[in-house]
C-alpha cells in the first residue's frame, strides 16, 4: 500500500535531550503504550520487517523537517542531527486520531537497520541519516498524479455545444413560466364522478365551473396549489367540465371546492435537460451521439442482407438496408406521400423479428405521428404504445400498455376459468383408470380362452377326420414344400434381374460392345428360363391350395354331426361371445375416459376390432401411459387455478414484461422519457418519424435512448415550432449556431453535413395526382418529385385534380380580410370562409374524407362556428379542420385551402414561411381546392411568396381549374 | 451546521439519546471518523437472482410442470398470444433457461434451480461490479450502504473537502492498515447471508480488476456500561441506530480500538471542565455547577426558566450537548416543566408519523420518560395529556391503545 523507501545504511537514533522526561510523564498517563528508551524504540522499529508508515512534517517556525515515523500505538519524531550523521529522537507520542488522519493521506513504508545511540558521540563513523533517501521518496509521493478518472469529460467542442443546449432549456422554460404567470384560472364550487369510456386508470372527473368563464376543449388544466393534478379538457357541458387526468385519483383528493387552471408544465424542460445530462456524463445508450452531431463523424453503414415483408420501392429499400446496417445515425428524407411510414415499417418489423436485434423506438413530436406508424406494423410484431390515453389517437390505443395489459389479463382469466371447468371430470376419469385395466386383463383371459377352445376344436376336427384328414396333411405338406420351391426360384430371378440391370447399366468400350451385348442375351435367356420355373411352381401350389380347400369342406360334411366336434364347436362359439363382449367392455371403459378428458386432452385412438393379440398390447401400454399422463392434466389444472389467481392480481404487474417482450415501443420523444418502465429498456433502434419538425433538444430525448438512429422526415415541410419569446431569445445571444438550435430541425441541420451514405433520398411519390405533385416537385424539391400512381378524377365539381377559387372579382370590402374578432391574435376572411364553409359540407355529405386547412386559428374558429349549423358531428369538425401544423403526416381525398391574406398592402404575415403551403398542398389524394385573391397573392410583399404565388397562378392555368368566387359559389348552391 | 448536516443525515443528539436511553449505557465522547474502505471492481461469473415475473414463470412451470413442449401448446393453455409468448421464450432460452430437444422445450438445469428456488436466476459472465470491503478486516459491507442515495463514500481526493465541510467535531481519516486481501475475493463464494451483504447467488472466479480506497464517514459514540466497560457504538450514515459490524469493528480491530482509547486518554479534564464552564457561561448560568461523574461524561442541572422558545428547546432537555472533548448532559430540576416537554414530544411523535403501533409507543414514552428522568407509561401519559386539557393527544393515545392504526 504505502510506498516502500529501504535506507542502504544502518542509521542511528539518539535521544534528545528533554525526551527521557517526557517518556516519565506519558508512562503514568499511558500506561505500557510507549517504549522507555531509545533502545526500547529500536528493537521495536526493527521488528517490523516490512518497516514502518513514515511522513515528514514541514518545518514550523523556521526550523527544520521531521520525520515521522508511525507504530501502531505511537509516532516518532525524529530530527536529522547538524552533522548529519544521525536523527534525534525528539519525541515518541501516543498515535492520536491527528496521526491516523495524516496517515491516511499519505505515507512511504520506510524500511531501515535501527542502532541506538545514547550520544551524538557514539555514532560509528560513517553512519548517515541519509535523508535525501527520505527526502526523495516523500517529494515523489506528493507529486503523484491524482487517481485517474473513471468517466472522461466530454472535449471542448461537445462541453460548447452540451451548454448552448443546457442554455436554450433554461431560456425556454424560464420564458414559458414568464407566459404562464397569470396562468387562466376557473374557479369551481362543486366536482363529482363520471361514467366515462376509459382504457386505463386514469381519472375523469366533472368540474362545476362558478362564472362565465370555461376552459376551451383539450386544454391542459390542473388544480390550483396541488402540482400533481393535471389533466385535459375533454369536454364542456353547459356549466360541467369533464377533465381527463394524467393518472389515476382518488376521489377524496380533489377539494370539494377550488380554481381549475391553466397548465404548462415543465416535464419538458426536465426531460430535455436530463438527455443533455445522459450526454455529459457520457451515459448515452448512443455513444457516437455528440460526434455525430457536433463533429458530423459516422461511422461506416454496414452491409445487410435482410429483406422486407413487402415490396419496397428502390429507394425506400436503400432507406430500410440503411436504416439497418446503420451504427449510429441515418437519415431518410421523405417528401409527401414517398411511403416513408411503410419504409419505418418495413425497418421496424426486421429487427423486431431478428431475435439478436433489440426492441425498437418508434418516436415522433406527435401522438398522431407515432400511431400512424404503428397501425400500419404487421400483426406478427408486438407493439406498445406508452402514452397518456386521452392523448394517443384512436387508432393508437389497441397498442396502448394499458390496455394491452387488461386486455390480456381479461382474456387470460375468461379462458382459464373455461378451461378449468373442463380439468373438474379428471377425477372421474381416474376412477376408471383400474377399470380399464381389469377390462382389459378379462379381455386378454377371454382372448386365451378363444384361442384355447380354436385349437381344440380344430384338434377334434382332425381327429374326427379320418382318410380326407390324412388327404389334407399329405396335401398341405406337399404345398409347404411347393411355398419353400417358390421362395427359393423368387430370389433367383431377382438375383438376375438386378444382376441384369447393373450390367445393362454400364458404358462398355466399343471393341467390348459386342461382348457385352451378347452376355446379354445369355442373361435375358436365363431370366425367361427362371420365370418360367417360377410360374410353374406358382400354379401347382395354386393347385394344392384348391384342392386343400375342397378337402377341407369334404371333411366339414364329414364331421359336422360327430358330437365331439360339434361340442367344440359350441364351446369356440361361447369363447368367441366372450371375448367380443369383453372387447366391448373395454371399449366402453375407453369412451368414458375420453369422453371425461375431451376438454382438455385427446387421448391416442385405438382401434378395438384389430388384430385381438395387436390391440391388447397397445391397451397395456395405454393402460400404463394413462396414470402419468392424468398426473400431468391434474398438473396442469393446478397450475391453471393458479395462473387464474396470479393474472387476476393488479394489472400493472404486467407491464415491464410486456414492455420487454415489445418488439417495437411507440412514444412520443417526451414520452420515451416518462415512464419508469422504459428507463431500463436498451432499444437498439430509435426511428423518429417526422424529424423534420423536432429540434435538437426535443430529439435528444430518445436518441440518448437507442445505441442508433434513424431520422425520418422532411426538412422542406413545417421546421420545428418555435415560441415567439424563445426565437427573440436566440436572436439576442447573437450567436448563430444556437439560433439553428432554435429554429432548424437535426434533421435540417445534419443533412448536408452527414455523407451521403448516410442519407437516402425517397423520390416516389405515390399520393397526389400529377398535377399537383408535379407543381410541389418543382416548388421545393428541384424536380425530383415522381408520380407512380394514376388518380381517376372526380369531375362532379371541378375539371381538374387542382382547382383555385378567386375572390379577385368580389368589391373589396367583401373579400379583404379583418381582425380577429374579441381583439385576438390573427386574421379571419369571411368571403374564403363562406365558400370553403360550404364546401367542407358539400364533401361531407357526400361522404368524401375531407380536411380544411387554414393558416390562422382564428380563421379555423370562425369556419367551424358557420360549419357548425350545418354539421351536427362536432368531432367530425374538430378532426377535419385545422391549421397547417395539426395536419403535416395525414391525408385526405380532398383538400381545402384558403389562403386567408387580402389586404392592400400585399401583406401575406406568416405566409411567407413557404413550407407552409407545401404541407398543406400534399395532403390530398384526389382534389386540392385552394381559395384565395389571386390578385393579392400576386402582389405580395415578399419576394419568395410573390415568386411562389406566380407559379401557383401559372400551374393552375395551364393544368388546373380556376373558378371565380360568385358563380362557383352560385355552382356549388344549386347543387345543394 | 448546513455542510455537518449534509455528511450525516441525522442531529448527533440523536445518536447519544440512542445510546444511552435506548441501550442504557453513559456516553462520554462523541467522534467522527472516516473508515477507509477498498471499493474493488471485481469480475467474475456471477449468478444472480431475481423474482419471476408472471407471465416467465408459468410459462416454465407449464414446460415443468404442464409438459407443455411447444410455443403453441403454451401460448393456447395460457391464453396468451403466440407472439407474446415467442418472445418470452426468447428470453428464457437466451438467459439459458429453456432449450428446444428434439422439437419439444424443456427446462434447463438452471432453469429448473430456478423454478425450484422459486427465483429467477441469470449468469452473467465477465459481470464486473464493483464491492465495498472494510479496509481493516476486508469484510464485505452490507447491503445498505450501497444505497447511493443515503451513503457516501467519498475517494481519498475527495474526502478533503469533506474534512474541511465537517464542522465539529471534525471528521478524522483512519489510515488503511494495509492493502486489500486478496483472499476475501474468493471468500465471498461461501459467505453465507449473501441477501445482507449484496452479493449474487453464485460468483465464480473472482478477480479483482482494480481496488480504490473510499472513506465512510462514521459517528462513533464512546459510552460506558453499567459494569464500567468501555463501548464505541458506530453510527453511519444508513440509520440513525448503531451498526453491529462497524462497532465490532472499532471495539475488537487493534488499530483502530487502540486509537479510541488513546483519545480518550489524551484528553486533559482541566481542558474539558473550561469547556463546560465556558459552555454555560455563554448561556448566561456562571451560577450553576457542572458536575463530572464517574464514568468521565458531565452534566449540568439547569432550571425551568433555561428552557422554552429563544432559550433552550424544551425536547433538549435530558439530552447531550456535543463540546469538542467531552458530552456534556442538560438536565432540568423542574418536574412538571419535564412532564410537559414529555407530552409534547409524545404529541409531536404520534401526530407526524403514520403507521405508529402501539408497541412503537410504549418503546417511545419509554425512552423518552427515561431522557427526562420520568416514571412514565402510555396510560400515565395519557392521564397527564388529559390533566393537562390536552385533550386531542388524550384521544390519540386512546386510539392507539386500542389498536394499531392506519
Amino acid at each position: 500500500m504505502y510506498p516502500p523507501v529501504a535506507l542502504p545504511a544502518p542509521v542511528a537514533l539518539v535521544p534528545g535531550r528533554p525526551l527521557a522526561a517526557r517518556l516519565v510523564q506519558h508512562a503514568e498517563r499511558y500506561p505500557g503504550l510507549l517504549p522507555s528508551g531509545v533502545t526500547q524504540l529500536v528493537s521495536e522499529l526493527n521488528g517490523y520487517p516490512q518497516g514502518v508508515a513514515a511522513t515528514v512534517d514541514e518545518p514550523r517556525n523556521g526550523g527544520d523537517h521531521s520525520l515521522l515515523l508511525h507504530t501502531r500505538t505511537y509516532v516518532v519524531r525524529l530530527f536529522v542531527t547538524r552533522s548529519g550523521d544521525a536523527y534525534t529522537v525528539a519525541g515518541i507520542n501516543p498515535m492520536q486520531l491527528a496521526d491516523q488522519h495524516r496517515l491516511a493521506s499519505g505515507a512511504l513504508m520506510l524500511r531501515a537497520e535501527w542502532h541506538a545511540k545514547l550520544e551524538p558521540r557514539e555514532v560509528p563513523p560513517g553512519f548517515r541519516a541519509q535523508w535525501d533517501v527520505v527526502h526523495n521518496g516523500w517529494t515523489a509521493l506528493r507529486n503523484r498524479p491524482a487517481d485517474r478518472r473513471a468517466v472522461t469529460e466530454p472535449g471542448p467542442a461537445h462541453t460548447r455545444y452540451l451548454d448552448r443546449l443546457d442554455r436554450l432549456i433554461d431560456a425556454t422554460q424560464r420564458i414559458a413560466g414568464e407566459r404562464q404567470n397569470a396562468p387562466a384560472s376557473y374557479p369551481y364550487g362543486k366536482v363529482e364522478s363520471v361514467a366515462e369510456r376509459r382504457y386505463s386508470a386514469e381519472g375523469v372527473y366533472a368540474f362545476h365551473i362558478v362564472g362565465k368563464r370555461f376552459p376551451v376543449r383539450n386544454k391542459y388544466v390542473g388544480i390550483r396549489g396541488a402540482r400533481d393534478y393535471r389533466g385535459q379538457v375533454r369536454r364542456v357541458e353547459g356549466d360541467r367540465v369533464l377533465v381527463r387526468f394524467d393518472r389515476l385519483i382518488d376521489r377524496k383528493e380533489l377539494p370539494e371546492q377550488g380554481e381549475l387552471e391553466e397548465t404548462a408544465g415543465d416535464v419538458v424542460h426536465t426531460k430535455r435537460r436530463e438527455a443533455v445530462r445522459l450526454l455529459r456524463t457520457q451515459r448515452e445508450r448512443n455513444r457516437s451521439l455528440l460526434p455525430v452531431l457536433v463533429d458530423h463523424r459516422l461511422k461506416p453503414v454496414q452491409d445487410v442482407s435482410d429483406r422486407p415483408g413487402e415490396e419496397l420501392d428502390e429507394d425506400q429499400l436503400a432507406a430500410f438496408r440503411m436504416a439497418l446496417g446503420v451504427q449510429d445515425l441515418a437519415l431518410v428524407l421523405g417528401p409527401p406521400g414517398t411511403g416513408k411510414t411503410r419504409t419505418i415499417s418495413e425497418i421496424a418489423r426486421a429487427c423486431a423479428l431478428a431475435p439478436d436485434r433489440g426492441p425498437v423506438l418508434v418516436t415522433s413530436h406527435t401522438n398522431r405521428a407515432v400511431d400512424n406508424v404503428l397501425v400500419k406494423l404487421p400483426k406478427d410484431v408486438v407493439v406498445i404504445r406508452v402514452g397518456s390515453e386521452g392523448k394517443v389517437d384512436p387508432d393508437g390505443r389497441q397498442f396502448l400498455l394499458e390496455q394491452l395489459a387488461a386486455d390480456l389479463r381479461r382474456e387470460a382469466i375468461g379462458r382459464a376459468e373455461t378451461a378449468l371447468r373442463g380439468y373438474a371430470t379428471l377425477p372421474q376419469a381416474r376412477q376408471w383408470l383400474p377399470v380399464l385395466a381389469q377390462r382389459t386383463e378379462a379381455m386378454a383371459a377371454a382372448f386365451g380362452a378363444l384361442v384355447q377352445e380354436r385349437h381344440e376344436l380344430e384338434r377334434i376336427r382332425y381327429a374326427a377326420g379320418g382318410p380326407v384328414r390324412d388327404r389334407i396333411t399329405e396335401l398341405r405338406a406337399g404345398l409347404a414344400g411347393q411355398d419353400q420351391l417358390l421362395a427359393r426360384r423368387h430370389g433367383e430371378l431377382g438375383l438376375l434381374v438386378s444382376r441384369d440391370e447393373r450390367a445393362r447399366a454400364r458404358r462398355w468400350w466399343p471393341p467390348f460392345a459386342a461382348l457385352a451385348r451378347a452376355a446379354a442375351r445369355r442373361r435375358e435367356r436365363r431370366i425367361t428360363a427362371c420365370r418360367a420355373q417360377f410360374d410353374t411352381a406358382a400354379a401347382e401350389a395354386g393347385r394344392l391350395r384348391t384342392e386343400i380347400a375342397t378337402a377341407e369342406h369334404h371333411l366339414n360334411v364329414v364331421i359336422h354331426d360327430v358330437p365331439p366336434v360339434r361340442a367344440a364347436r359350441q364351446a369356440a362359439a361361447l369363447a368367441e361371445q366372450r371375448f367380443v363382449a369383453s372387447r366391448d367392455e373395454v371399449e366402453q371403459a375407453l369412451r368414458a375416459i375420453r369422453s371425461l378428458v375431451a376438454a382438455v386432452d385427446a387421448l391416442p385412438a385405438v382401434a378395438i376390432e384389430g388384430d385381438p393379440a395387436q390391440v391388447l398390447d397397445i391397451l397395456r401400454r395405454l393402460n400404463a401411459w394413462l396414470p402419468g399422463r392424468l398426473d400431468v392434466l391434474a398438473a396442469r389444472e393446478k397450475l391453471l387455478a393458479e395462473w387464474r389467481v396470479g393474472i387476476s392480481g393488479a394489472v400493472d404487474q404486467l407491464y415491464p414484461e410486456l414492455i420487454r417482450y415489445a418488439d417495437v415501443i411507440g412514444a412520443t420523444c417526451i414520452g420515451s422519457a416518462s415512464r419508469t418502465e422504459l428507463a431500463d429498456v436498451e432499444f437498439d433502434l430509435a426511428i423518429v418519424d417526422e424529424a423534420g419538425q423536432i429540434g435538437t433538444a426535443d430529439v435528444l430525448i430518445p436518441l440518448v435512448r437507442a445505441r442508433r438512429a434513424v431520422l425520418v422526415g422532411d426538412h422542406r415541410q413545417l421546421p420545428p415550432f418555435v415560441g415567439d419569446g424563445v426565437a427573440d431569445w436566440a436572436d439576442g445571444t447573437g450567436d448563430a449556431e444556437t439560433t439553428a438550435l432554435v429554429t432548424k430541425s437535426t434533421l435540417e441541420m445534419l443533412v448536408d453535413e452527414v455523407p451521403g451514405s448516410h442519407v437516402v433520398r425517397l423520390t416516389r411519390q405515390r399520393r397526389m395526382p400529377r398535377v399537383i405533385a408535379d407543381f410541389i416537385s418543382d416548388m421545393f424539391y428541384d424536380g425530383t418529385l415522381r408520380t407512380m400512381v394514376e388518380r381517376t378524377p372526380d369531375t362532379s365539381l371541378f375539371a381538374k385534380p387542382l382547382a383555385f377559387v378567386d375572390t379577385s372579382g368580389l368589391p373589396e370590402r367583401e373579400r379583404a380580410e379583418s381582425a380577429a374578432p374579441g381583439g385576438r391574435k390573427g386574421t379571419v376572411n369571411h368571403a374564403e370562409a363562406r365558400v370553403l364553409g360550404a364546401l367542407a359540407e358539400y364533401y361531407h355529405r357526400r361522404g368524401v374524407e375531407w380536411a380544411l386547412i387554414v393558416p390562422y386559428a382564428a380563421q379555423v374558429k370562425l369556419i367551424a362556428e358557420l360549419l357548425g349549423r350545418s354539421i351536427r358531428d362536432s368531432d367530425a369538425i374538430d378532426g377535419n379542420i385545422g391549421t397547417v401544423d395539426s395536419f403535416q403526416g395525414g391525408e385526405r381525398d380532398v383538400i381545402l385551402y384558403g389562403f386567408t391574406r387580402s389586404n392592400r398592402r400585399g401583406s401575406v404575415g406568416f405566409l411567407d414561411e413557404l413550407r407552409r403551403a407545401n404541407v398543406a398542398f400534399t395532403r390530398a389524394k384526389q382534389q386540392l381546392v385552394l381559395v384565395g385573391d389571386m390578385d393579392m397573392l400576386l402582389r405580395a410583399t415578399d419576394t419568395r411568396f410573390r415568386e411562389l404565388a406566380t407559379s401557383l397562378r401559372d400551374h393552375v392555368r395551364d393544368t388546373g381549374d380556376v373558378r371565380k368566387y360568385a358563380e362557383f359559389m352560385t355552382d356549388l348552391e344549386g347543387l345543394r | 451546521m448546513a455542510d455537518r448536516k449534509r455528511v450525516m443525515p441525522y442531529p448527533k443528539e440523536r445518536i447519544l439519546e440512542d445510546a444511552a436511553f435506548s441501550r442504557e449505557l453513559a456516553p462520554t465522547r462523541l467522534l467522527a471518523l472516516l473508515l477507509p474502505v477498498w471499493q474493488v471492481e471485481v469480475r467474475a461469473t456471477v449468478t444472480d437472482g431475481r423474482p419471476y415475473e408472471l407471465i416467465e414463470r408459468y410459462i416454465e412451470r407449464g414446460i415443468a410442470e404442464g409438459a407443455l413442449g411447444t410455443k403453441e401448446e403454451l401460448a393456447a393453455f395460457l391464453a396468451l398470444d403466440e407472439p407474446i409468448v415467442d418472445r418470452a421464450l426468447r428470453f428464457l432460452h437466451a438467459v439459458g433457461h429453456v432449450v428446444e430437444r428434439e422439437g419439444r422445450l424443456t427446462l434447463t438445469e438452471l432453469g429448473r434451480r430456478s423454478q425450484r428456488d422459486d427465483r429467477y436466476y441469470f449468469v452473467k459472465r465477465e459481470d464486473r461490479r464493483k464491492l465495498y470491503f472494510d479496509a481493516f478486516a476486508s469484510r464485505p459491507l452490507t447491503r445498505s450502504y450501497y444505497d447511493a442515495g443515503a451513503v457516501t463514500l467519498p475517494p481519498a481526493d475527495e474526502v478533503m473537502s469533506l474534512v474541511a465541510d465537517s464542522g465539529q467535531p471534525p471528521f478524522q481519516m483512519l489510515c488503511n492498515p494495509g492493502g486489500f486481501r486478496r483472499e476475501a475475493l474468493r471468500e465471498l463464494a461461501n459467505h453465507t447471508d449473501r441477501e445482507r451483504y449484496n452479493l449474487p447467488v453464485r460468483i465464480e472466479q473472482p478477480e479483482s480488476l482494480q481496488e480504490d480506497l473510499v472513506y465512510l464517514p462514521l459517528y462513533v459514540v464512546r459510552a460506558v456500561d453499567r459494569r464500567g466497560a468501555v463501548r464505541y457504538l458506530a453510527y453511519s450514515q444508513a440509520g440513525a441506530e448503531a451498526d453491529p459490524e462497524f462497532t465490532e469493528l472499532c471495539e475488537k480491530t487493534p488499530g483502530i480500538r487502540e486509537v479510541l482509547d488513546i483519545a480518550d486518554l489524551a484528553v486533559d479534564p482541566e481542558r474539558q471542565e473550561s469547556q463546560v464552564t465556558e459552555w454555560c457561561r455563554r448561556r448566561g448560568f456562571e451560577q450553576v455547577e457542572p458536575v463530572r461523574l464517574d464514568e468521565g461524561g458531565w452534566q449540568v442541572t439547569l432550571p425551568a426558566e433555561a428552557f422554552g422558545p429563544k432559550r433552550i428547546p424544551h425536547y433538549r432537555i435530558g439530552s447531550f450537548a456535543v463540546l469538542s472533548t467531552c458530552l456534556l448532559r442538560i438536565r432540568c430540576e423542574d418536574k412538571e416543566l419535564r412532564e410537559r416537554a414529555l407530552l409534547e414530544r409524545v404529541g409531536s411523535y404520534v401526530t407526524r408519523r403514520s403507521g405508529v403501533t402501539a408497541a412503537d409507543l410504549d418503546g417511545r414514552v419509554d425512552r423518552v420518560a427515561r431522557q427526562l428522568e420520568l416514571t412514565a407509561d402510555v396510560p400515565e401519559v395519557r392521564r397527564m395529556a388529559a390533566d393537562a386539557g390536552e385533550t386531542k393527544l388524550a384521544g390519540r393515545l386512546d386510539e392507539l391503545l386500542a389498536g394499531p392504526v392506519e
